[in-house]
């Protein structure tokens, strides 16, 4: 009897230690994300196979997605759409109270008249946005459809422009060709994108919880980023123009590009001397001037963007060699 | 002007009459100092993070403090250089490295930075160093 029970004890440790390792072992994927219900007229009708409105299904899915993240560490907050507005104001993400935002979103309401401006939404939206963590997951539960205002692809698009490090992730309750289509476009506007079925979330626990591993999460390895950083890309005195040496430096770049053929963006970093606002836009004037030559040198605009990201701190601004190192521009691969 | 002819011509013979590995040398000379080059240039940035495991950054996330540093592991630095395609320099390389980012969680802040740290992040690095004047500079 003593036996068993030393070896119950026994295999108990093992299994808690091999859960504790799990646990430790996930490294955040994003440092922030919110969740983007879709509220409009359409989500409130019924989908059949589910037998419940698109808007419960997408409530159902958006709570279980909750449940299942890991609580490393993440910021958080919640927003919608068909009426844009904020549900959870953003900050460190609390389970809890994520659960009592997406309690509170509507299952069915008003369906005549009540078209999608999806567009607009994430315009509205977007400003909020732009104060998240990076990266920074927008978990979309929509079914794409009646899309009226702004065009929701385009209007992704300069987030993606303006915004770097945001993703937009799809849960699809689209019951419509149309609106599945505007809902691909979304997703394929980055290879970063994860795009899903609403209803296999619903069906499948472990869709559901390869969804959350795929968005927010990784085991094991650390997430990986791959950039190219260019030192001595250098401008005459209180000017954008490149000199000799920069333009060369920039050629070199360019064939690296040319070879690689992915969405790339230019961040300028500047030293510390100077004032905050007067380096900022020093570095996105020169950002801009370094993506300007290396369109000239044949690598496509589409696949650039430039960003001015003002003083650099990640190496020591008192010594010479710190700032030089500070000045750079990196080139991220998305 | 027939003299200058003269020298031109001694001269490309002299050229010709070099053994062909002389530039192969030359340009494991220059091999050589791209890696030492390489390590050196490495090594100074690690010591000049502003942020590092010595010195790591301590910052409250909800009720946990965390404790953050970034380093370069110097076991993933290679380099390889190849010909310009510039007139500005005669030889190009890809530096390239990992940027290691590590955090560490605690009650406290002191426990968070004598924690055992975890890497959260890894930053594959390419840049791009020049042979200019008879050394690298980057």
């Amino acid at each position: 009897m003593k036996m068993f029970r030393n070896a119950l004890f026994a295999a108990a440790l093992v299994m808690g230690l091999a859960s504790a390792a799990q646990a430790a072992d996930l490294v955040r994927k994003v440092d922030s994300f919110d969740l983007l219900a879709d509220q409009s007229g359409s989500m409130m009708m019924q989908a059949p196979d589910l037998k419940m409105s698109k808007a419960a299904a997408a409530k159902q899915v958006l709570a279980a997605v909750n449940e299942a993240i890991p609580n490393l560490g993440y910021k958080a907050s919640m927003h919608t759409i068909a009426p844009a507005g904020q549900v959870v104001a953003y900050g460190d993400w609390d389970r809890s109270a994520m659960n009592d935002g997406i309690a509170s979103l509507e299952t069915d309401g008003v369906i005549f008249g009540r078209m999608t401006p999806m567009g607009d939404g994430f315009a509205a939206n977007s400003g909020d946005y732009a104060v998240m963590a990076r990266p920074t997951a927008i978990v979309l539960a929509s079914d794409g459809a009646n899309n009226t205002g702004i065009d929701p692809v385009a209007e992704a698009a300069a987030i993606y422009q303006a915004q770097p490090g945001v993703c937009f992730h799809v849960i699809s309750f689209a019951d419509t060709a149309e609106g599945q289509a505007v809902l691909d476009k979304i997703a394929a506007l980055n290879t970063c994108s994860v795009s899903v079925k609403g209803a296999d979330l619903l069906a499948d626990q472990n869709a559901l919880n390869q969804f959350v591993a795929d968005v927010f999460y990784t085991t094991g390895a650390a997430p990986q980023e791959e950039a190219l950083v260019l030192h001595g890309v250098n401008f005459a005195f209180d000017s954008y123009a490149l000199d000799a040496k920069a333009q060369g430096i920039l050629d070199e770049a360019a064939v690296v590009l040319k070879e690689k053929n992915v969405h790339v963006t230019l961040e300028g970093w500047t030293d510390s001397i100077g004032t905050d606002a007067y380096n900022k836009k020093l570095s996105q004037n020169r950002a801009n001037a370094v993506k300007a030559y290396l369109v000239e040198q044949g690598v496509p605009a589409s696949k650039l963007t430039a960003v001015g990201m003002g003083k650099s701190f990640k190496y020591d601004n008192a010594t010479e060699e710190g700032r030089y190192l500070n000045r750079r521009v990196e080139i991220l691969f998305n | 002007m027939f003299r200058k002819s003269c020298l031109g011509v001694v001269f490309c013979g002299l050229l010709l009459a070099m053994p062909c590995d002389a530039f192969a040398v030359n340009e494991s000379k220059i091999q050589a100092d791209l890696d030492a080059f390489a390590h050196q240039y490495v090594r100074s940035a690690n010591k000049r993070m502003t942020v590092n495991r010595a010195r790591p950054q301590v910052i409250k996330r909800g009720a946990m403090y965390v404790a953050t540093f970034t380093e370069i592991d110097q076991q993933t630095v290679t380099a390889q250089m190849r010909k310009s395609n510039s007139k500005h320099f005669d030889y190009v390389a890809t530096l390239c490295y990992n940027e290691l980012t590590f955090e560490s969680l605690g009650k406290t802040r002191k426990e968070a930075a004598s924690g055992q740290f975890r890497c959260v992040k890894v930053r594959k690095l390419t840049e791009l160093p020049r042979y200019v004047k008879g050394k690298w500079e980057n």
